[in-house]
C-alpha cells in the first residue's frame, strides 16, 4: 500500500476509512485538513508537525453511538446480571432450569437501583438513559444520587435516612474513571453515609461502581478506598494508552518519521496554549479517547478544545466542558 | 454530523449485492456490430450449445448470467406485460442460475472415504440439486400453463419413471420437488455424519443425468408452449469445484440431452480441466462447448467497452437522482476536473513556477549531473562552467517549461550517444524555436512532444514534489481494463473522497483532482488486494508484479526513457525459464498481466513472442501511465530476474543496469568511470540485459 | 428451551484470574491439553496448571520442528484436516486413560487452530462428555502488524468445518453469513467472497480484549467493505459481543438468528468465526445448541500454513465451564 511511499497519504486514508465507519462521519476531510493546518507543516517529514498530528488522529479511539450502546449493554449483562446468575446457581444446587433462575433474578433486580453520577444535565444522565433503553429496564430502577437519602424531621432537627430500605444494591455508573478523583468524591458523598445508615438499620447494602472506561491507575485507586463492594470497568485503559508514556502502545513499533518525542513536544506546545496547566489532558491524562456525546478532558486538548474564551482553535472531536 | 444525506450512487459494486429487481433495472447493454444488445448476444442465451463464460473479477459475468436467469426473466416479462410462458416462448430459453459454491463442494472429501465413493456422492448430489432447480421452475410453469390435475399427475408419473428407485407417486410437481428435496436432505445428513459413523451408506436413487435432463424433457412434453425452449443450467463459480468435480460437470456437458444445456461461469484461472469421465474423452472448444472470454472481449472491443462503461455510470446516476439517463451520460465527464495539458497552458508554469530557469527542478538536476560528469570526462565537449551555462540557456524556454522537458529529453538522448553536448543543445534550441514558430507543423519535435507529454508531465510533478494526476472519466475507463466492476469501484472511491472533501459531487461541485487521484489509488489497492484462493502462487505473482512495476517506474522517471508510456513488455516464449513462464501464465490468468493483442497465444510454438502489459488498474501503485504506447523487449535474464521468486540479487542488478543506461551520465554497465572507449560501444539502440 | 429474559448460554460458568494470583491452586484436572504456539502466555499457563497428565498438542500447520518443539509430553496427530487430527487426538487421549464419562479435562484453546478447536468441541460432545473446562489467556500486548496482502497462511479454500455441515438449501435467495470479525482482512475477504450472494452480518468483538482493538478490527473490515457488501457501515449489518466471552457470543448469535428467522427466514445460514478463540468457542456452542440438523453450517478459510501470533506477556486467564447437553 501507499505506506512506504507516503506516510501522510497513508494515514489520511486510514482516517478517511474511520470517518466513514466507526467515526460516524463526525467530521469530514475538509475539517481534518483545517485542523491539520493549525500545526506547522514542513516538506521534510521529519520536521512536519502535521504528520505527527495526523498519526495521532489515526490512532484516536472514538466510540460512537453504536459502540457506546454495545458497551452499556455489556455493562449490564456482563458486570451486573452475569454475577447475579452465578450467585443464584451457586445458592441453588447449580440449578439449570432457566425459569427458576429468571424468577430469582427478577427478585434481586427489584431491589437494585442504578444511579447516574453527576448532575442530571451531565453526560451521566444521558448515559443512563441509553443504558435503560439498551437493556429494556423499567424506569423505577433508576434514581438520581440525591434520591438515595431523604431528610426526616426528628425531635432533634432533621436527619438523613435511606429513602428506600428495601434496596439492597446500588449500582453507580460512570463513563470514564480517569484519575479516580471523581469516584473518590462520590464515595464520600454516597458510600460512607449509606453504609453507615444501613448498618444502623441492621441490613446489608451493596454498592457497585462500574465505569464504561477506566484507567488501571484510576480503578486501582478507587479499589484501594475500600468503600465500594464492586469496582469494575467495561474497557480498561492501562498505562500503554497514555500516548506519550514510555510504554505507549502507539509508538511501540515506531516507524520514522513518526516519533513519540516530536509528537509530545508538539502536543505540549499547542496544548499549553489551549489548556494551560493541563497541556496533555487533565492530570496529564494523555488519552486518545472520545465518545459520541463528548470528549473527556483527560484526552489531549488539541483534539477537543473548542473555546470559549482564550485561544481560537478548530477541534476534531469537540468537547463540551462542564463549565 | 458534518455532512450526511447524499448516498454514493456507485455504492453497490457487485452483482450479488443487487436484489433481483435491481439486477434487472441496472442492466445496461450496448450496440454491437450485429445486434442492439451486444452483451446478451455474446452469451447466446437461447443456444443449445454449452458455453463457458469466463471473466475476471468484476467482468460482469455474474450480472450477465443472472440477467439471463429465470427470476429476472420473470421480472422482465412482467414489465413488458408478457405472460410467463409467452415470454419464455419468445426468448426460447429458461435460465436456471446457481453457484457451485451453494453445493458446499468442499464437504465431499476426506472423512475416511474413498475417492470413488465421493465421486458417486457428488454426482448424486448434483443430480438432486439440478433436479430441484428444474422442478422449482416447473412448478410455476405448470401453474401458468393451467394444466389439469390429470395432466399434472401424468407429468409426475413421467418424472417418477426417471428414478431407478421410484418414490411414491406424487400428484403435483410441488410434491415431486418436496420428495427430491427430502432425498437431498438425507444425503446431506449422511455426508455430515460420515465422520462420526465412519460410513457413508448413500442410496443412489437416480442415475447420472436422468433427472436433470429428463425433467425438462417431461415438462416440454406436458406443456406445448415449451417446445423448442432450452433449459439452461447456469453454473457459476466453477473455480469452487475440485478437479474431479469439474470433470464430472464436464461429463454432464458432454452427455447433455435436449432440451437441457449448460452455461458454466468462472474465472479464467478457475478452469482446472476439460477432461471428462466419459472414456477419458476431453471436451474441446468449439466442439463440445463454446467459450466467451468476457473481459478480454470487452477490453479488446475499443469503443464498445467505453460506451458500456459510460452507460453504466449514467444509469447509476440517473437511478440515484431520478433524472434522465441520457442527459447524465452526456455530462458525466464534465463533473470531473481535469488539468489543461496543452503544451502551452499555464498548468505547467504552475507546476514549475520559478522565474529563474536555472532554479527549476529539472535544470537543477541537469546542472548537478553535469557538475558530476565534467571532472571525470563523461560530459563530452563540456569542460567549463561557461559551457554549462550556455547549454542551460540553449535548452531554456522560460514560458513553457514542458518544452524545456522535451529539450532535455532530446539532450539526454544525445548525451547517451556521446554527442558533443553544446552542439546538441544548440541544435535542439533550433528545433524548439522552429516548433514555436509553427506549432501545428509536422515535425520530429512535435511528434516527440506528443508521445512523451504524459511521461514528462509526470516527471515534472514528481520533481516538484507534486502528486501524480489520475483524472478524467476516460482515464478511469482505460484503467478498468474491460472490468465494469473495476470502473464502478473507481467511481465509488472517487465519490467517497470527493464527498468527504466537501465537493458535493454530482450536485453542485466538480470532483477535484485530489479526490480522483485518491479514488484511483483506492481502486488500485482494491484490485491489488483482490487475489483470492491463489495458494502459493499468490505471493509469487505479487512479487513479480511489484518488480515489474518498480522497473517501469524507474524507466518512466529516468532522464532518457526509451519508450513512451511504457507499461508493457514482450518476451520470446523459448527464452523464458519454466518457472518464469509459469508465473507469467498464472499472473495473466488472474488479470494482473494482460495480453496486449488479445486472442490466444499458441502455446505450442516455441517461437511465439508474447506481448503483455501490467493491468492498468495497478498503474497508480507505481505512478505509471494509464495509456500504453511502447513496449520493451525483455531478455531471458531480465524475465527470470523479474518473475522468478529467488532472484533478488539478479533483480537488483537489473535495476542498476537500467538505472545506468537511462540516467545521466549514461555510464555503461560494469564499466568504471573514465573508460570512454568502452562507453562508446553502447551507442545506438540500447540493449536491455 | 430459550426463555426470554434469561440469555440461554449465560448459565455457564466463567471465571477470570490474574496470572500471578495463584489461580492454579484452586483448580485441578485429570487431563490438561494445550495447543503449543511458542507464545509466552501459553507456556506460562502450561507450567502453572495442575493436572495428573499434561500434554501439548502440536499443529503441523505451525511448522514447528526440532528444537522449536517443547520437551514435555505431546500429541502430534496426523495432518489430514481437522477431522482426522481431532479423532486421532481424542483416541490418543483415551489410550492414555481419559474416560469421557468421568475424567476431568481442561483444554487451553489459546493456541489452537479454529477449525480444530471447533471439531474438538463437537467430537467431545459426540463422545458423551458431560463437562470440560476451556482455558483462554489474554496477552498483555499484541504486536500490531501492518496490513499485509498475504498472511503466512496460503489460502487453500473456504469450506465447511467437519461436524458443522448441516443441510444445504438449494434456494439461496436469502442466505445469511455471520462473520466473527478479527484482524485478518484476507480471511474475511475469502469467506465473504465464497458466499458472495449471502447477506453478511459482521459480529465484532466489542468490548475488545484491549481498548484499541475494536477500532482496529473495524479499520481492517473497511479494507474489504466491498466484499462484505457494506459500503456504508450500516448499523443493521453489525453486531457486538465481548471478545473474551464465548457464552455471550453464543447468546448474541442466538438472538441474531432468532430475529432473522422471525422476520424473514434465511434460506441458508453460514457462520464463520474469524475473531478470538473464545469467540470461536461461542460459535461452536451456539451451533451445537441450536443448529444441528438444520440449514446452518460453519465455514472457514483454510490455509496450509499459519504463523503463530506475535504476542507478548500474559494479562488474564479465563476458565470457561462447558456442560453438555447445552439445553437439558
Amino acid at each position: 500500500m501507499a505506506e512506504a511511499n507516503d506516510p501522510y497519504e497513508f494515514y489520511l486514508g486510514q482516517v478517511k476509512l474511520l470517518l466513514e465507519s466507526a467515526w460516524e462521519r463526525k467530521v469530514d476531510i475538509k475539517t481534518v485538513e483545517d485542523w491539520l493546518a493549525q500545526f506547522k507543516g514542513d516538506p521534510d517529514p521529519f520536521k512536519d508537525e502535521r504528520l505527527q498530528a495526523l498519526f495521532l488522529l489515526s490512532q484516536f479511539m472514538y466510540f460512537g453511538l453504536f459502540e457506546v450502546r454495545a458497551l452499556l449493554k455489556s455493562l449490564y449483562r456482563d458486570h451486573y446480571e452475569y454475577g447475579l446468575i452465578q450467585e443464584i446457581r451457586a445458592a441453588n444446587v447449580n440449578v439449570v432450569d432457566r425459569t427458576v433462575i429468571l424468577a430469582k433474578l427478577l427478585v434481586e433486580r427489584k431491589r437494585t437501583r442504578f444511579v447516574a453520577l453527576g448532575n442530571p444535565s451531565e453526560s451521566g444522565a444521558y448515559l443512563l438513559y441509553l443504558f435503560r433503553q439498551e437493556n429494556s429496564l423499567p424506569k423505577n430502577l433508576f434514581i438520581a444520587p440525591a434520591q438515595v437519602f431523604r431528610s426526616v424531621a426528628t425531635s432533634s432537627g432533621t436527619e438523613h435516612e435511606i429513602s428506600d430500605p428495601g434496596i439492597r444494591h446500588y449500582v453507580l455508573i460512570d463513563d470514564l474513571c480517569g484519575s479516580g478523583t471523581q469516584a473518590e468524591q462520590y464515595s464520600v458523598d454516597l458510600c460512607i453515609p449509606l453504609k453507615a445508615l444501613a448498618l444502623k438499620a441492621g441490613h446489608d447494602v451493596r454498592i457497585s461502581y462500574i465505569a464504561l472506561f477506566g484507567t488501571t491507575d484510576g480503578m486501582s485507586r478507587v479499589r484501594k478506598l475500600g468503600r465500594f463492594d464492586q469496582v469494575d470497568c467495561v474497557v480498561e485503559l492501562d498505562k500503554s494508552f497514555q500516548c506519550f508514556s514510555a510504554e505507549s502502545r502507539y509508538y511501540a513499533n515506531e516507524a520514522p518519521p513518526i516519533s513519540r518525542t516530536r509528537a509530545e513536544a508538539m502536543a505540549r506546545k499547542y496544548g499549553a496554549r489551549l489548556c494551560p496547566g493541563h497541556p496533555l489532558g487533565y492530570k496529564d491524562g494523555q488519552l486518545l479517547l472520545g465518545f459520541s456525546h463528548n470528549t473527556p478532558d483527560n484526552s489531549l486538548p488539541i483534539f477537543s478544545y473548542d473555546g470559549p474564551g482564550g485561544a481560537s482553535w478548530t477541534p476534531i472531536f469537540k468537547r463540551y466542558p462542564k463549565v | 454530523m458534518a455532512e450526511t444525506g447524499a448516498v454514493n450512487p456507485f455504492n453497490i459494486t457487485k452483482a450479488n449485492d443487487l436484489t433481483d429487481p435491481e439486477v434487472e433495472s441496472l442492466w445496461v447493454d450496448v450496440r454491437g456490430e450485429d445486434s442492439d444488445a451486444a452483451l446478451i448476444a455474446s452469451v447466446k442465451p437461447a443456444s443449445p450449445m454449452p458455453m463457458f463464460v469466463l471473466g475476471g473479477k468484476g467482468s460482469g459475468k455474474t450480472h450477465l448470467l443472472r440477467y439471463c436467469s429465470y427470476t429476472i426473466q420473470k421480472i422482465r416479462y412482467a414489465k413488458t406485460g408478457l405472460g410467463l410462458l409467452e415470454g419464455i416462448q419468445r426468448d426460447r430459453y429458461i435460465g436456471l442460475y446457481s453457484q457451485c459454491g451453494d453445493l458446499n463442494p468442499g464437504r465431499f472429501a476426506g472423512k475416511r472415504q474413498d475417492e470413488e465413493v465421493w465421486r458417486e456422492v457428488f454426482a448424486y448430489c448434483v443430480e438432486l440439486w439440478l433436479a430441484q432447480q428444474a422442478l422449482a421452475v416447473g412448478k410455476q410453469l405448470v401453474a401458468d400453463a393451467g394444466l389439469t390435475p390429470q395432466a399434472e399427475r401424468a407429468l409426475c408419473a413421467n418424472i417418477r419413471d426417471l428414478f431407478d428407485k421410484m418414490p411414491a407417486q406424487a400428484a403435483t410437481v410441488a410434491d415431486c420437488l418436496i420428495q427430491v428435496r427430502q432425498l437431498q436432505r438425507n444425503l446431506d445428513y449422511l455426508v455430515g455424519n460420515a465422520i462420526f459413523s465412519g460410513e457413508l451408506p448413500v442410496d443412489v436413487q437416480a442415475t447420472r443425468g436422468r433427472l436433470m435432463f429428463g425433467i425438462p424433457a417431461a415438462l416440454a412434453k406436458a406443456i406445448p408452449a415449451l417446445r423448442g425452449v432450452n433449459f439452461v443450467y447456469q453454473l457459476d463459480q466453477f473455480e469452487d469445484l475440485t478437479l474431479s468435480q469439474q470433470q464430472h460437470i464436464n461429463t454432464l456437458v458432454r452427455e447433455r440431452r435436449a432440451p437441457a444445456t449448460f452455461k458454466v461461469g468462472g474465472r479464467q484461472f478457475g478452469i482446472k480441466t476439460h477432461a471428462t469421465f466419459s472414456d477419458g474423452e476431453v471436451n474441446l472448444k468449439d466442439s463440445e462447448y463454446e467459450e466467451l472470454r468476457l473481459d478480454e472481449r470487452l477490453r479488446n472491443s475499443g469503443t464498445l467497452y467505453k460506451e458500456l462503461a459510460k452507460r453504466l455510470a449514467g444509469r447509476r446516476l440517473s437511478q440515484a437522482s431520478a433524472g434522465d439517463a441520457g442527459e447524465d451520460r452526456a455530462n458525466l465527464a464534465a463533473w470531473f476536473d481535469q488539468p489543461d495539458i496543452r503544451w502551452n497552458s499555464d498548468y505547467f508554469r504552475e507546476i514549475s513556477p520559478e522565474d529563474v530557469v536555472q532554479e527549476r527542478a529539472h535544470f537543477l538536476r541537469l546542472i548537478d549531473q553535469l557538475h558530476a560528469a565534467m571532472p571525470v570526462g563523461l560530459a563530452p565537449q563540456t569542460r567549463s562552467e561557461r559551457t554549462l551555462r550556455r547549454i542551460v540557456e540553449a535548452l531554456s524556454v522560460p514560458d513553457f517549461p514542458l518544452l524545456e522537458k522535451v529539450n532535455l529529453l532530446l539532450f539526454y538522448q544525445d548525451w547517451a550517444r556521446r554527442r558533443p553536448l553544446l552542439d546538441a543543445a544548440t541544435r535542439i534550441a533550433c528545433q524548439c524555436a522552429a516548433f514555436l514558430a509553427e506549432p501545428e507543423a509536422k515535425s520530429q519535435y512535435r511528434t516527440k512532444l506528443g508521445h512523451f507529454k504524459a511521461d514528462l508531465m509526470a516527471q515534472m510533478l514528481r520533481e516538484n514534489r507534486e502528486k501524480q494526476v489520475y483524472a478524467g472519466v476516460g482515464t478511469f475507463v482505460r484503467m478498468s481494463e474491460g472490468l465494469p466492476r473495476a470502473f464502478i469501484t473507481l467511481l465509488k472511491q472517487t465519490y467517497d473522497w470527493s464527498a468527504l472533501q466537501r465537493e458535493q459531487p454530482f450536485v453542485t461541485g466538480r470532483i477535484s483532482l485530489e479526490a480522483q487521484r485518491r479514488g484511483a489509488i483506492a481502486g488500485s489497492d482494491w484490485f491489488y488486494n483482490s487475489m483470492t484462493k491463489a495458494g502459493a502462487d499468490g505471493p509469487k505473482i505479487l512479487g513479480a508484479v511489484d518488480r515489474l512495476g518498480q522497473l517501469f517506474r524507474l524507466h518512466r522517471f529516468s532522464d532518457k526513457p526509451i519508450e513512451s508510456s511504457l507499461i508493457g513488455f514482450s518476451v520470446k516464449e523459448r527464452d523464458a525459464s519454466h518457472e518464469a513462464r509459469q508465473i507469467l501464465q498464472v499472473a495473466t490468468s488472474r488479470s494482473f498481466l494482460v495480453d496486449i493483442f488479445g486472442g490466444q497465444r499458441d502455446r505450442n510454438s516455441a517461437d511465439t513472442t508474447t506481448k503483455l502489459q501490467l493491468n492498468r488498474m495497478l498503474a497508480p501503485r507505481w505512478d505509471l501511465p494509464t495509456a500504453r504506447r511502447g513496449i520493451v523487449p525483455l531478455s531471458s535474464q531480465a524475465i527470470d530476474a523479474i518473475f522468478c521468486q529467488d532472484q533478488g540479487r539478479a533483480f537488483e542488478a537489473l535495476k542498476r543496469e537500467w538505472d545506468a543506461k537511462l540516467n545521466a551520465p549514461f555510464r555503461p554497465a560494469g564499466k568504471r568511470s573514465g573508460d570512454d572507449e568502452a562507453a562508446t560501444r553502447s551507442g545506438g539502440q540500447p540493449v536491455f540485459l | 428451551m430459550l426463555i426470554p429474559g434469561v440469555d440461554p448460554y449465560s448459565i455457564f460458568r466463567k471465571r477470570c484470574f490474574a496470572p500471578d494470583s495463584g489461580w492454579a491452586a484452586g483448580e485441578q484436572w485429570d487431563f490438561f491439553l494445550s495447543a503449543y504456539n511458542a507464545s509466552e502466555r501459553v507456556r506460562t499457563v502450561y507450567s502453572q496448571a495442575r493436572a495428573d497428565k499434561k500434554y501439548w498438542v502440536i499443529h503441523p500447520e505451525y511448522r514447528l520442528i526440532g528444537d522449536a518443539l517443547p520437551p514435555e509430553p505431546k500429541f502430534e496427530p496426523s495432518a489430514n484436516g481437522e477431522d482426522e487430527f481431532v479423532i486421532d487426538l481424542v483416541n490418543q487421549l483415551i489410550l492414555n486413560g481419559y474416560d469421557p464419562q468421568s475424567s476431568s479435562l481442561c483444554i487451553d484453546i489459546t493456541g489452537m487452530l479454529r477449525p480444530h478447536l471447533l471439531f474438538l468441541v463437537r467430537a467431545l460432545q459426540k463422545q458423551g462428555v458431560s463437562r470440560f473446562d476451556a482455558l483462554y489467556s489474554e496477552p498483555a500486548y499484541y504486536r500490531q502488524k501492518a496490513a499485509t496482502a498475504f498472511s503466512a497462511g496460503m489460502f487453500s479454500g473456504v469450506r465447511q468445518v467437519a461436524g458443522y455441515e448441516g443441510i444445504s438449501n438449494i434456494d439461496t435467495s436469502s442466505d445469511l453469513l455471520i462473520i466473527g470479525m478479527g484482524f485478518d482482512a484476507q480471511q474475511t475477504k475469502e469467506v465473504a467472497e465464497d458466499k458472495d450472494k449471502a447477506h453478511k452480518i459482521q459480529l465484532f468483538g466489542l468490548p475488545s480484549l484491549r481498548a484499541d482493538m475494536y477500532q482496529q478490527s473495524v479499520l481492517r473490515s473497511r479494507e474489504v467493505a466491498d466484499w462484505l457488501g457494506d459500503p456504508s457501515f450500516a448499523p443493521a449489518n453489525r453486531a457486538a459481543a465481548p471478545a473474551n466471552d464465548p457464552f455471550v457470543t453464543a447468546n448474541i448469535l442466538s438472538e441474531l438468528v432468532a430475529e432473522r428467522e422471525a422476520r424473514h427466514p434465511p434460506t441458508n445460514i453460514y457462520l464463520s468465526p474469524l475473531g478470538t478463540k473464545a469467540q470461536a468457542l461461542g460459535f461452536a456452542l451456539f451451533y451445537i445448541g441450536e443448529c444441528v440438523g438444520k440449514n446452518r453450517s460453519i465455514i472457514f478459510p483454510f490455509s496450509t500454513e499459519y504463523s503463530p501470533k506475535t504476542t507478548k506477556g500474559l494479562s488474564r486467564i479465563w476458565l470457561y465451564g462447558i456442560e453438555f447437553p447445552i439445553f437439558p
